[in-house]
């Protein structure tokens, strides 16, 4: 249970340190682009378009770079970083397993059956929103049946989940894997589909803004008010019954609110590795267990990781981008590998 | 402690799920919907083939793109942008490599490009990048009928008229003809006019090396593990030269496998395929290696073509090179 003894340090250093860190990153990832634009001209930019009556005296190639092209690119990214780290928390506590990922309920190889169809029939070439429209819906089918094959009598025990997840899982992937064989013809959708795989935030917009905002938004929020919920499933569902929790309804909420997350981050952002697995890590070495605490600093923690991963993917090897999913595993391998050596270490002296 | 265990029926299980997943879908068309009109839309879309004007026509010309768009280009432009591989050489046969102020990032790797030597010249940007490409300030930028959507919003965000060609091409007509539209497009209709005799001139020279009187030569064109069926610009390339091609014979259609069996069975006469630049050699012996290939009359007779992947596999003006080099190294070797 979330205690104020178990925090190395607390919430509001916490959030002294680390909404900074995000503010900056976010500026950075700004500022930093392929083409140089100046303070000024930004300014200009986010002041015309949010400031009623205020006219930018930026230019047209200026104004789509830095408003359609960079802001919804790190506001993608902030979205997409923070659901991920919510998903991580939610799956890690709901299973009891350290191992466990937004990706566990087969929500994240349903995206990508649903992406890998936009791009095999081609809707990808006419409309922004056909990929991540499908990969939502790849996401809920890849859910309902992982749910379906899972649910006997109204109980889902999760244990049969965590394996329902993973047969579902395997399935998905065989099934995309098929349909990339069918199409690895035509070299230009493989590789399109084979760049998509590796997570990438290149050319989003605000259609994916609006796209994924309500998910993200509505399950950082449910996430919130299960909070209470999450830390007693957290010791056991007898525990969490004892404690009053309608356990059943309590999990199916905080699992779809996991898959939701996930879907959504997959829809815009392609298969991003990691963050979900070592944000969580990190952040619960820092503040604890307690989950009101944990996800929301997790959700901040996920968006500032993210808008770095990015920032460090299309600055380290100018003009070429290396791929976002590429980046964070990269980066968050070594981190979640020296957060485990730490807590084996920790746990072997105590 | 008994945990609480509903006794739902099926139906009721199952609702729940079933609004999960209609809520999602209409939760993300809603949100589409809510899309503010600052955010990227699609121009509406316009029926129609996309056939070039007259050359003579003045601009502004108007012209239907490969997705059925409208495109309005004002005035001949004068800075070009290629998204693509094959419409990079489309541009640089047509247009003065100087106005070439962007490239796909194939025309920048030598052992594929045909065109790497202007790249290297004139030093264009790689427009794998919006934000770049924006920058160069480009008048028209072509991209090929697959390019993503995403990317070709935001270079019409910025004013900057786009136009999606279809490069999936069957056939060494539908080759000139994107040949002439490229001079359409940027105004270099004589230059085109002038590209496309070329090409054809190719096309007949090839037809005419033939030997008369000797049966058409059986080719089999193998690449990355697939072959040529019917439907493919190299099917087209081989009856353009008298030839049968192997695969599209054996019932293939499209850029398709086959198996090693089938080609014993089918027992080309030549087999032409591609290699990297300094790797032909290497490519023949691999080939050779195989024990169904090397059983066919092709291989007994060291009728192995290899050529390098910038004469093998464009789709593009410079595929009248694979169309000489199959012509010459077929015919050359044949004894009449």
């Amino acid at each position: 249970m979330a205690t104020p003894s178990h925090r190395r340090i607390g919430l509001a250093s916490y959030y002294a340190i680390l909404v900074p860190v995000l503010l900056l990153a976010a500026m950075a990832a700004i500022a930093t682009g392929s083409t140089p634009v100046s303070w000024p001209t930004i300014l200009q930019v986010a002041a015309g378009k949010l400031v009623p009556g205020w006219v930018s005296s930026a230019s047209d190639g200026d104004t789509v770079i830095v408003w359609l092209i960079r802001i919804p690119r790190v506001v993608v990214a902030g979205l997409v970083g923070s659901a991920l780290a919510v998903a991580g928390v939610i799956m890690q506590s709901l299973f009891r397993n350290p191992l466990a990922e937004p990706g566990t309920t087969g929500a994240g190889a349903g995206a990508v059956v649903g992406a890998v169809t936009a791009f095999a029939f081609g809707w990808t070439a006419h409309s922004s929103s056909s990929l991540p429209l499908s990969a939502i819906v790849g996401a809920a089918f890849a859910l309902g049946l992982v749910y379906a094959m899972a649910t006997r009598g109204g109980v889902t025990p999760v244990a049969t989940l965590l394996l329902a997840g993973i047969a579902v899982s395997s399935l998905l992937v065989a099934v995309y894997s098929l349909l990339i064989s069918l199409m690895i013809a035509n070299w230009q959708s493989a590789q399109e589909i084979v760049f998509w795989m590796m997570g990438g935030l290149e050319a989003r917009t605000w259609t994916h803004v609006w796209l994924c905002a309500p998910f993200v938004i509505a399950g950082l929020a449910i996430a919130l008010a299960q909070a209470r919920e999450l830390d007693l499933l957290q010791q056991g569902e007898e525990t969490a019954a004892a404690f009053g929790v309608d356990v059943e309804p309590a999990k199916r909420l905080l699992t779809l609110t996991a898959a939701l997350l996930t879907g959504a981050s997959v829809a815009v952002a392609g298969s991003v590795g990691f963050v979900g697995l070592v944000v969580p890590h990190g952040v619960r070495m820092v503040l604890g267990p307690g989950n009101r605490a944990l996800l929301p600093a997790s959700a901040i923690a996920g968006a500032a990781f993210l808008i770095i991963c990015d920032l460090i993917a299309r600055t380290i090897h100018p003009p070429l981008e290396i791929r976002l999913g590429v980046v964070t595993s990269l980066v968050g391998g070594p981190i979640f590998v020296a957060l485990l050596l730490r807590r084996y270490r920790e746990f072997s002296a105590a | 402690m008994q945990i609480k265990r509903p006794n739902s029926s099926l139906s009721d299980r199952r609702l729940p799920l079933i609004s999960f997943c209609l809520g999602t879908i209409l939760l993300a068309l809603a949100a589409e919907r809510l899309a503010p009109a600052s955010s990227l839309r699609e121009l509406p879309r316009a029926q129609g083939a996309s056939q070039p004007g007259a050359a003579s026509d003045p601009f502004p010309r108007e012209v239907i793109d490969g997705s059925g768009l409208r495109v309005r280009i004002a005035s001949q432009p004068r800075r070009l942008v290629s998204a693509d591989w094959a419409i990079d050489e489309f541009l640089y046969s047509v247009a003065r490599p100087e106005r070439v102020v962007g490239v796909s990032g194939n025309a920048t790797v030598e052992r594929v490009s045909n065109v790497f030597d202007r790249v290297k010249q004139f030093n264009p940007i790689v427009a794998n990048d919006a934000e770049r490409v924006i920058r160069a300030h480009p008048d028209l930028v072509l991209v090929s009928s697959e390019s993503p959507a995403d990317f070709t919003n935001l270079i019409n965000a910025a004013g900057i008229a786009t136009y999606r060609m279809a490069s999936n091409f069957t056939s060494l007509e539908q080759i000139e003809e994107a040949i002439t539209l490229t001079g359409y497009l940027t105004g270099d209709d004589e230059a085109a006019a002038s590209e496309r005799a070329k090409f054809h001139g190719a096309r007949q020279t090839a037809r005419n090396m033939r030997p008369a009187g000797t049966k058409p030569p059986r080719i089999l064109g193998i690449s990355g593990g697939f072959t040529y069926g019917s439907g493919t610009v190299f099917d087209d390339v081989i009856r353009s030269i008298g030839g049968v091609n192997v695969g599209a014979e054996g019932g293939l259609k499209g850029y398709d496998t086959a198996s090693n069996e089938q080609i014993v069975r089918w027992n080309p006469e030549w087999i032409v395929t591609g290699a990297d630049r300094g790797k032909t050699a290497e490519t023949r012996q691999r080939l050779l290696e195989n024990p169904s290939l090397a059983a066919t009359d092709a291989a007994k007779n060291g009728h192995i073509l290899v050529l390098e992947f910038r004469v093998f596999l464009p789709m593009s003006p410079m595929t009248r090179q694979l169309v000489t080099a199959i012509a010459e190294g077929v015919y050359g070797n044949s004894k009449p």
